[in-house]
């Protein structure tokens, strides 16, 4: 795990219908990830969040969620990545380190694989790790290169 | 010291945060601002990691100079930490308490430790602006509860 110099917690929330297999939910823009290189993320469910934030439900169940990470060129970076391996409490306490590119959130989404392990208004909360691009020249030798 | 996979620091601090007020109430929705503490001033954190009581935890410390109680697994999934850095700005935002304790302290299977993993979180924090604060809608806690977070730094 490489250091982590920033981080923001995003919710994607699945709306007030349950979505259907197949769906794609966009994650929504939040300012603070604009211009910026993500570094690693790391995703939750309800045993380590029992309520996000802003009060709605956690899904209970990663199993059937993918995400993919668009990049500024509208690149899949990361392309239906297993939510269910984000999580660190599944993969020994660790978090997924990534080559770092300049993201772009909001073309950015989550796919419901399996409609049946989620519900209505529940959100899937992504732990993002980033560093700023006005930031990226003081940092990137930790990282390596990135676009 | 080394900690965990990847941490290596001079030295720690582990920091008691009160999730109350000075009347020894707390509410949902309300920010608890760690206490100020001069250590970290011009100190680069190398890492951070939650100190949990009860099943699965590491530390029984109920009462521990007067804080209440130790907050455990559960009570911690209704927690968020925001953390600011020495500029100022927010640096670390509602990271998840639980994240900072990922696993059991022993594996329930086979009886032995897990190995901790300490999160890597990097640069120098400002405590004063740094809160923890859980959703409204929520009361997790009955008693006066505090949360314990180990600082690793140089």
């Amino acid at each position: 795990m490489k250091p982590i110099l920033r981080s923001y917690l995003a919710e994607v929330n699945l709306g007030t219908t349950t979505p259907g297999n197949g769906q794609n939910i966009n994650i929504q823009d939040y300012p603070q990830l604009r211009d910026v290189y993500i570094c690693g993320l790391e995703i939750f469910d309800s045993n380590q969040l029992a309520l996000s934030p802003s009060g709605k439900t956690v899904v209970s169940q990663l199993k059937g969620l993918t995400i993919t990470l668009m990049d500024k060129f509208n690149m899949e970076m990361v392309y239906q990545y297993p939510t269910f391996d984000l999580n660190p409490a599944n993969v020994g306490g660790f978090y997924r380190d990534i080559k770092p590119f300049y993201l772009q959130l909001t073309k950015s989404y989550v796919t419901i694989l399996d409609a049946t392990t989620v519900s209505a208004n529940q959100s899937v909360m992504v732990n993002i790790f980033y560093i700023t691009a006005k930031d990226w020249d003081k940092y990137k030798n930790i990282y390596g290169t990135g676009k | 010291m080394v900690q965990g996979n990847n941490i290596e620091c001079l030295k720690t601090f582990r920091m008691r945060i009160p999730l109350y007020n000075e009347q020894g109430n707390s509410q949902p929705g309300q920010k608890y601002f760690f206490p100020d503490n001069p250590i970290f001033k011009g100190k680069n954190i190398v890492g951070i990691d939650a100190n949990l009581t009860g099943t699965g935890g590491d530390l029984n410390a109920n009462g521990d100079q007067n804080k209440g109680i130790l907050i455990n697994q559960g009570v911690a999934a209704y927690v968020y930490c925001t953390i600011y850095g020495a500029d100022q700005s927010e640096k670390f935002y509602n990271v998840p308490l639980r994240s900072f304790f990922m696993m059991p302290a022993i594996n329930p299977i086979t009886s032995k430790a897990n190995p901790r993993r300490v999160k890597p979180y990097f640069g120098e924090i400002y405590p004063r602006k740094s809160f923890l604060f859980f959703p409204t809608g929520t009361s997790p806690f009955t008693n006066k509860a505090y949360v314990s977070l180990t600082f690793y730094y140089n």
